[in-house]
């Protein structure tokens, strides 16, 4: 299981993928990153840190083939990113739909798209967008500061049911999105919204076309989904797959990505594939030529010479056993610090169910995702392993053994942990409880689907979870499951220090000002013991050797334009 | 006077009953001789008496705590240390199995219980009552067959929700309907004989006519029904663990370990060959039992 006994067969992202260092990287250059925004211009080689190198792209590449992704998460609920809140249905989409900036995953910079360039007022509330001339939409409608105002309105139509993209566009800072010209756009804010150009390169924000939504209605995500990108929709099977079919006409791509021009592959195919055990074997027997996979699926693909494993650090949070504090054994601080001091988490990343990947936990954010991958100045909020003190503190707080569990005043220390079906199945949860077991505590697993997980989670009705999300903009995320009185901030944690800095955080013109509000937040919310801050993720690919030139987006999702299958 | 005459004419009906029933004991002597010389009766119940005894004594002899984790011992193969290889937390396999023989043939035995009391219950009330209650219960029962087994046990798991007590009910409300219609003919057959017939003329009520004289006699086939059954039990409970939907982990069910294992199979051929063994082994001792119960039952097929 040593992590060097794999080096021959995992593959360190190359060109525009993000290792574990270039993801730093990424958040490396969003300090300097909010600077540029500050002066109002944004360019690839950002500060000083030194630019990661990137393979250039060959355009001359084999054309046509059908390329079929094998993937755990379907899209749920609707491929239109003004109301989907699915991360797959933004992947998916980004090959649709295009997007007024482009995030380079390699160094972090944002460059121009369907934005050929943007100014920033000082006071960080006003954006004015020049737009790009000559695009069409897959329909034939042209692409005008109209479309773009269009779409801004219908994410945010206060009648609606808002999704992921709400919250990209500012949620209440944004004020409104105004045409000035046929190819020029101002969106103002009511505060600033310091992320507003990261998120505008999402595949939640991409642009549709207007024609195709007023047509469709509310169909518009379910039948068809027009955008001006490389790939047109074709179809969508609910719990199935989608298909995506090669768009000759593109001339668009980002210009700093290195390939423009109609993309190589034929036809694009996600497959809905549950168990990883046959999304694996789909892309050994070339059903598939891509699959997420799992670590204890990782031994079986050493040693094959058609396939590889990409491993990504994953953007976005750590994997948090998050508590439910409103729980009354889990009001108890007590036992809050005893079940994170049970948990050996170097065990735990040795165990099949990680097989070695990732890195134990320290902050609500992994390393990856904060300045310089530095968490030294929290890293003395993290409570280490020590069962012997956990079995000490316990006894304490007067939570004796009675038998083989801990109890007090008739309450037993077993908790329900709500989880999804497909977490208990990967090895991830039952470790906690054989943890916990050690001192006298036990899990009551209660698992399910993906709709069970999240309506436990967001009524509150769990006493522990495993949670993650994806994402690039760390006070986002932050905000999301810990500022009181946000949807999913469900863990009971009420603490008017930390909502206060989150709100400063959001309030900042620029990231590096954010950041200055969020370490000290995240310092607390560490404090607090709000969950066993679990593992800083990989997201784990398994490629088949013929699938080339593949790229991977800001938040470590394939990104097939530009990709060729060799003959 | 006149409630006196009627028990002392009841108690004399009993006694015909009884007899009847003694001619069953008598039956039941002939049973289990013809079981005793069909081998595979005897193998299947020496391997239903290992299993019982194994389920009992499980905590004297596993060498683990069935739920006790060894992180450094994860996915070892099988040894002295470890006779069936340990799992993906460390935890010994061989203690999981035999614990799980505890819960499988609970499971088993719960749920035939479950699907037989209520089944045999309306069976015998709708052959007894006939008419609308007749009516009723067999067009309800042919609605419930209707659906198979499986389904029927996955709607009421969607209802009830995942969990080791749900799977019982659901297994046992799913195997209802095959106990009414046995336990229904049966009572068909016995209501107009003439120990009911005495036992009715001479003022016996209907619930103790039912208890007393048709439940005894119609016993032997549901009793041959239920060995069945908990076969089918012990499987259906272990898919529904498979699929997620039965016991959840760290439960030492056989099914649930599978489900886990699955996605070591090809690297920890132990994790999944054991508990699936377990499972194949009780199911056919218990078919083996069964079969050989059916065959000693029935007249016609007695040498």
């Amino acid at each position: 299981m040593e992590r060097d006994t794999k080096a021959a067969s995992i593959e360190n992202r190359t060109f525009g993928m993000m290792s574990r260092r270039q993801l730093a990287g990424l958040s490396v250059m969003l300090p300097a990153l909010a600077a540029a925004l500050a002066n109002g211009s944004v360019a690839a080689g950002i500060g000083n840190r030194t630019a990661i190198s990137r393979a250039a792209m060959a355009q001359d590449v084999p054309q046509g083939g059908e390329l079929t992704v094998a993937y755990n998460n379907p899209v749920g609920d609707t491929l239109n990113q003004h109301r989907s809140s699915s991360t797959s249905s933004r992947m998916i989409s980004r090959h649709v739909l295009e997007n007024l900036t482009w995030v380079d995953p390699a160094n972090g910079s944002v460059n121009p798209w369907l934005a050929e360039s943007w100014e920033i007022s000082e006071d960080g509330l006003e954006y004015v967008f020049h737009l790009k001339q000559g695009v069409m939409f897959h329909d034939g409608t042209p692409f005008n500061a109209e479309a773009v105002k269009a779409n801004f309105d219908n994410t945010m139509d206060p009648e609606a049911r808002p999704g992921f993209t709400y919250g990209a566009m500012g949620a209440s800072a944004y004020a409104g999105t105004e045409v000035v010209d046929e190819f020029t756009v101002k969106v103002t804010f009511i505060s600033p919204h310091a992320a507003f150009l990261l998120f505008l390169s999402d595949g939640g924000t991409g642009i549709d076309s207007p024609t195709a939504m007023a047509e469709a209605g509310e169909d518009y995500g379910r039948t068809t989904l027009v955008g001006s990108g490389p790939f047109k929709f074709v179809e969508w099977i609910q719990g199935s797959h989608v298909t995506l079919e090669r768009n000759p006409d593109y001339t668009g791509g980002p210009a700093a990505f290195g390939f423009t021009g109609p993309t190589p592959l034929d036809r694009l195919i996600y497959r809905d594939v549950p168990e990883a055990n046959i999304r694996l074997q789909s892309v050994l027997a070339d059903e598939a030529q891509l699959a997420s996979i799992i670590p204890p699926n990782v031994p079986e693909v050493q040693g094959q010479d058609n396939v590889r494993v990409i491993a990504t650090p994953k953007a976005g949070t750590t994997r948090m056993y998050l508590f439910n504090m409103n729980s009354p054994k889990l009001s108890d601080m007590a036992v809050r610090k005893a079940i994170n001091m049970v948990v050996d988490k170097e065990a735990m990343l040795m165990l099949p169910g990680w097989a070695g990947f990732g890195r134990p936990g320290i902050a609500c954010l992994p390393s990856n995702m904060v300045p310089n991958g530095d968490l030294s100045s929290v890293e003395q909020y993290d409570i280490p392993y020590d069962l012997e003190g956990a079995r000490a503190l316990l006894d304490e707080a007067g939570w004796v053994l009675n038998g083989d569990i801990r109890e007090k005043d008739g309450v037993q220390l077993i908790f329900d942990m709500s989880v999804m079906q497909s977490d208990v199945d990967a090895g991830v949860i039952e470790p906690i409880d054989g943890f916990l077991r050690e001192a006298g505590m036990q899990l009551n697993i209660k698992a399910g689907d993906i709709n069970y997980w999240i309506d436990s989670f967001s009524n509150g009705d769990y006493e522990m979870t495993l949670m993650s999300d994806s994402g690039y903009v760390a006070v986002g995320m932050v905000q999301e499951f810990f500022r009181s009185g946000e949807p999913f901030a469900t863990t009971g944690l009420a603490n008017a220090e930390i909502d206060d800095l989150i709100d400063k955080a959001i309030g900042a013109p620029t990231i590096e000002e954010q950041w200055e509000y969020l370490m000290p937040c995240i310092g607390l919310i560490m404090q607090e013991v709000v969950g066993v801050m679990g593992w800083e993720s990989d997201n784990l690919d398994v490629a088949s050797n013929k699938l080339q030139q593949l790229a991977y987006n800001e938040i470590g999702f394939p990104w097939f334009y530009g990709a060729y299958l060799e003959q | 006077m006149v409630g006196s005459a009627s028990v002392q004419l009841a108690d004399q009906a009993d006694s015909v009953s009884k007899k009847a029933i003694s001619k069953h004991q008598t039956q039941m002597g002939i049973i289990w001789r013809q079981l005793r010389r069909n081998r595979a009766a005897m193998i299947g119940a020496t391997i239903l008496l290992i299993e019982i005894l194994l389920a009992v004594a499980a905590p004297v002899i596993v060498p683990f705590d069935p739920y006790q984790q060894n992180p450094r011992a994860a996915l070892q193969a099988p040894s002295v240390e470890h006779w069936f290889g340990t799992d993906d937390t460390g935890r010994d396999l061989f203690s999981r199995v035999i614990y799980g023989a505890r819960i499988s043939l609970r499971v088993g035995l719960i749920s035939v219980m479950i699907g037989g009391c209520i089944g045999i219950t309306l069976g015998i009330l709708a052959g007894y009552r006939g008419g609308f209650v007749d009516n009723l219960i067999m067009r309800t029962m042919d609605l419930l067959l209707a659906f198979p087994g499986i389904l029927l046990a996955l709607a009421i798991i969607a209802v009830l929700g995942p969990g080791l007590f749900n799977v019982m009910i659901a297994v046992g409300v799913a195997s209802i309907p095959v106990y009414t219609r046995v336990a229904r003919g049966s009572t068909l057959a016995l209501k107009d004989r003439e120990f009911v017939l005495s036992a009715r003329s001479i003022g016996a009520g209907d619930a103790r006519i039912a208890m007393r004289h048709i439940l005894p006699n119609v016993l032997p086939p549901l009793i041959v029904l239920a060995t069945l059954g908990i076969a089918g039990a012990i499987l259906t409970a272990a898919g529904l663990s498979f699929i997620g939907l039965g016991a959840v982990p760290p439960t030492p069910e056989w099914g649930a370990i599978l489900t886990l294992g699955r996605k070591y199979i090809y690297q920890a051929w132990w994790y999944t060959t054991f508990p699936g063994l377990a499972i194949m082994i009780t199911v056919l001792g218990i078919n083996m039992l069964g079969d050989a119960l059916q065959d000693a039952l029935d007249p016609r097929l007695r040498r």
